[in-house]
């Protein structure tokens, strides 16, 4: 895999498609081993690990993308309505957070992935809060925001082996997201 | 990996202030707790069942959505059986003091103890 061919439009398109399905075997994975039976609700989160290779592989709009998508197939798949509302609040506080960690305060991979872990997991609660509307979930805090953010750090350190190993990081080479115009997308002569 | 810089150790130290506040949060929760005397079972939202603690009781709760039994045994309660896929409510430990809950989201069902009337 070279960078050429990575940002072209279909060579970017094959890409983010492996890496939906990336997330979803993880997902699968860690539905089979996972901490959920012991505690309720914390998750190991290896999904993340393919939105942020998206992000670190292209820029936050990949991300947004791939995650999307992989809400889209485990809500079709294995969900129900609760489970595609708390994906998608989860998602939506962790996107946010990790593309203002990203873009406007420059974080490394691994804080960035930390504070997605977090804020999945708070987004989770708030949802349940909303749905339950019920103040002792707060015996919850604990467990789901360390949880989440070690799981983060999990995450992150995984994804910079894959980055490493597969040389799959952005222009720059280093794990920071370049300016967007760096990142040009374009055609090759026979139309891809 | 990548120079850790100022902003790094900054977030990171944000992330552990976090954590240690939800500690604090959770431990002054525990303070203020006193061993409960009534179980109460919501279902979506409303009540359903006031049940003592101090009395033995085994209880078939039908949400609607699904069944769950309810065990209430030496001052404590806890779900024995339920048909929900996830079985987070069977797996929670017992409870016994007040504000603590067990819940069953797919059934909406919410046990919780309170104290008093």
């Amino acid at each position: 895999m070279n960078r050429e061919i990575l940002n072209t439009n279909s060579g970017k398109i094959a890409m983010l498609a492996m890496l939906t399905v990336l997330s979803l075997i993880l997902t699968y994975l860690e539905s089979v081993f996972s901490l959920t039976v012991t505690i309720p609700g914390v998750k190991l989160g290896l999904a993340n690990i393919a939105v942020l290779m998206a992000m670190y592989i292209y820029d936050a709009r990949e991300a947004v993308v791939v995650t999307i998508c992989k809400i889209l197939f485990v809500t079709i798949f294995f969900g129900n309505m609760y489970s595609l509302l708390y994906a998608i609040t989860g998602a939506l506080f962790s996107l946010v957070a990790m593309i203002l960690c990203v873009k406007i305060f420059d974080l490394n991979i691994i804080v960035v992935s930390m504070y997605g872990g977090l804020l999945h997991n708070i987004g989770q609660l708030i949802v349940a809060r909303l749905i339950l509307s019920s103040i002792a979930l707060s015996y919850y805090l604990p467990v789901m925001t360390i949880g989440g953010i070690i799981c983060g750090l999990i995450v992150g350190i995984i994804t910079i082996f894959i980055l490493k190993l597969t040389k799959l990081y952005n222009l720059s080479g280093v794990y920071n997201i370049t300016k967007t115009k760096d990142l040009q997308t374009y055609t090759t002569k026979d139309g891809n | 990996m990548k120079k850790l810089k100022f902003r790094d150790y900054l977030a990171i130290i944000i992330l552990i202030l976090i954590s240690i506040f939800t500690v604090m949060v959770y431990f002054v929760k525990l303070q203020y707790s006193t061993r409960g005397e009534y179980v109460t079972v919501y279902v979506d939202g409303k009540i359903r069942y006031s049940v003592s603690l101090s009395t033995n009781t085994t209880l078939e709760i039908d949400t609607g959505n699904g069944i769950n039994t309810l065990v209430i045994k030496d001052g404590e309660a806890y779900i024995e059986s339920a048909d929900c896929s996830s079985q987070d409510c069977v797996n929670h430990v017992p409870i016994s003091r007040v504000g603590e809950q067990i819940i069953c989201i797919p059934h909406k069902l919410i046990i919780m103890i309170e104290e008093g009337n």
